[in-house]
């Protein structure tokens, strides 16, 4: 069972694989809007390496070889989705020419994948990658908005207002009620 | 399945990989127009049309494990390095939809293969056992 798993295992790596190799050129990219250092991409990069390494090495010493490859296969998906999502709302906004509702639709599209993220149970890969990959969304989004000038400002701090109130209600109801 | 079995099979993964990877840079070369450091469209061109023989080659043989394993880590090895090496000339649409293409295919694989364990049987009985 174990080779089985095994097997399995590298017989998906191939796309995994993949899907990092287009992240870490997608980040390589991105770092053009933050700051010209690609290097800080790189260094970004390596720190989340090291602290899922470290993560595997903690846990991995009561784990069998397969949980150990399914915990590096979850960090993975992780990774290229937290990383992929922002991409993907950054080439969205290029293409409609980043213009305001373009911005708009990456910051509503940033604050759905958060909430997602925290509605979901029983799913904790996606969970993360929703909440990570929504939350540098909306900081891209943020960046743009800041940019357009006074009233995307307003547009801004208005929707980020809305949106906190909203998660704050939806996820302490309980807590509030009792 | 031996470890013996494994080995060997990792070993022919290998060297099918290696020369899958040699035959599409011998073959870009040779065509290539440029030449040099300077490749031509043609070359890429053949690394591209390389990878996408070697995934379907990979996915037809996917019973045949090493044999599967050497195509899609070669596919793997050319795409990475012509999106790598042509990146920023790819238009906008075409990287929102090549990004999205992986989005989906990383939350479907996720959604099916990646759920939370439910908690054993014998775990929740000696959770309900223990509580007052």
């Amino acid at each position: 069972m174990a080779v089985m798993e095994i097997l399995a295992f590298v017989l998906i790596s191939p796309f995994l694989i993949l899907a990092l190799g287009l992240t870490g050129i997608a980040l390589w990219t991105w770092s053009g809007v933050f700051t010209s250092a690609p290097v800080l991409s790189l260094f970004i990069l390596f720190i989340v390496f090291i602290v899922i390494w470290g993560r595997v090495r903690e846990t991995g010493r009561t784990m069998t070889p397969p949980q150990q490859l399914v915990l590096v296969r979850r960090a993975a998906i992780i990774i290229s989705i937290a990383i992929l999502l922002p991409t993907f709302a950054r080439y969205a906004v290029q293409s409609l020419h980043s213009s305001l509702p373009g911005v708009i639709f990456a910051l509503i599209f940033g604050f759905w994948l958060i909430l997602w993220g925290l509605m979901m149970r029983d799913r904790r890969t996606l969970m993360y990658g929703n909440i990570v990959g929504g939350a540098l969304t909306v900081m891209y989004a943020y960046s743009w908005l800041w940019e357009l000038g006074e009233f995307p400002r307003i547009i801004a701090a208005a929707f980020g207002l809305a949106a906190a109130v909203g998660i704050a209600v939806f996820k302490l109801k309980d807590k509030l009620i009792s | 399945m031996s470890g013996k079995n494994v080995l060997m099979k990792l070993f022919f993964g290998g060297i099918i990989f290696l020369f899958a990877v040699a035959l599409a840079y011998t073959t870009a070369n040779y065509l290539d127009e440029g030449g040099g450091y300077t490749h031509s469209s043609k070359y890429w061109l053949v690394l591209m049309s390389a990878s996408v023989v070697y995934i379907l080659l990979g996915v037809t043989v996917s019973s045949v494990f090493p044999v599967s394993l050497g195509f899609l880590f070669s596919s793997d090895v050319l795409i990475l390095h012509a999106l790598g090496a042509r990146y920023n000339e790819i238009p906008d649409p075409a990287k929102t939809a090549l990004v999205a293409i992986i989005l989906i295919i990383l939350y479907v694989f996720a959604w099916q293969k990646l759920g939370d364990e439910p908690p054993s049987p014998s775990a929740s009985q000696s959770t309900l056992q223990s509580a007052p």
